[in-house]
């Protein structure tokens, strides 16, 4: 299992993004190594996902520690935000009826299409906590 | 009011590199408002030298896109990336802009002589 933690800014939300990028590699030798273009994928909806905790969870960006898990098993990778900041305004999430979005709203859908499972909580403590789990195909 | 395009102008070029993201999208936007305020319609983008785009940069190419087309304006995408393009095809995106892979063919649609 993979931890990083980084302040919960957008100058640094590409070192998560970054440090997705390694299971390609990770998953080399798997029967269901996932492609470039999935782990691509993944990168970006969880960098998403990050700046929707920094945007709308801490109003534009805070030093507070903003908590990325990713857990990569057989058939699948379990990736988890976790932050204290605001709770998550978009969930639970609405599918639009068209994705011919105005001017944004384009995040929450790319987690949701990239993602094969999305949950959301907020635990006793305050604490964030977005789990996102992609399937090896 | 928004002007009509001006077919004699050159087509403005923008060149972006590194990532197009929450941290880079807003000067996009005002570049592509400035041509456009300046009487520049039609702007090709060059994506060559971009390797991630995220969805504020998405939403400055959209908001670029509507901004021209109300002004008679074409944009061009050109040099989109694989994995860049993803974005894209999450959001079929790709169904609203025109994407080339070369120059010269974004040139000719800018033109109005290409596809």
């Amino acid at each position: 299992v993979l931890r990083l933690s980084v302040p919960a800014r957008l100058a640094y939300l590409s070192l998560l993004r970054g440090a997705i990028g390694g299971l390609e590699a990770y998953y080399a030798d798997s029967p269901l190594a996932p492609a470039s273009q999935a782990v691509y994928a993944w990168g970006l909806a969880v960098y998403e996902a990050a700046t929707n905790v920094v945007r709308h969870g801490y109003a534009g960006g805070s030093d507070e520690p903003l908590t990325l898990t990713v857990a990569p098993g057989e058939d699948r990778v379990v990736f988890t935000l976790s932050d204290h900041g605001a709770p998550n305004p978009n969930w639970p999430y609405a599918s639009p009826a068209s994705t011919r979005f105005d001017d944004g709203g384009y995040g929450q859908h790319i987690i949701h299409q990239v993602m094969d499972e999305v949950a959301y909580h907020r635990d006793a403590t305050g604490q964030n906590h977005l789990t996102m789990t992609a399937y090896l195909h | 009011m928004s002007q009509p395009a001006a077919p004699d102008q050159p087509p403005a070029v923008i060149r972006l590199e590194g990532e197009l993201n929450s941290l880079t999208s807003a000067p996009l936007r005002e570049r592509i408002q400035g041509h456009v305020a300046a009487g520049r319609h039609h702007i090709m983008v060059d994506l060559t030298a971009v390797s991630f785009i995220d969805s504020s940069g998405l939403s400055a190419l959209v908001a670029g896109l509507k901004s021209l087309k109300l002004s008679g304006g074409r944009l061009a995408l050109v040099g989109l990336q694989p994995q860049a393009r993803t974005i894209f095809a999450i959001t079929q995106a790709d169904t609203l802009f025109a994407i080339f892979d070369d120059e010269q063919a974004a040139g000719a649609f800018l033109a109005g002589t290409g596809a």
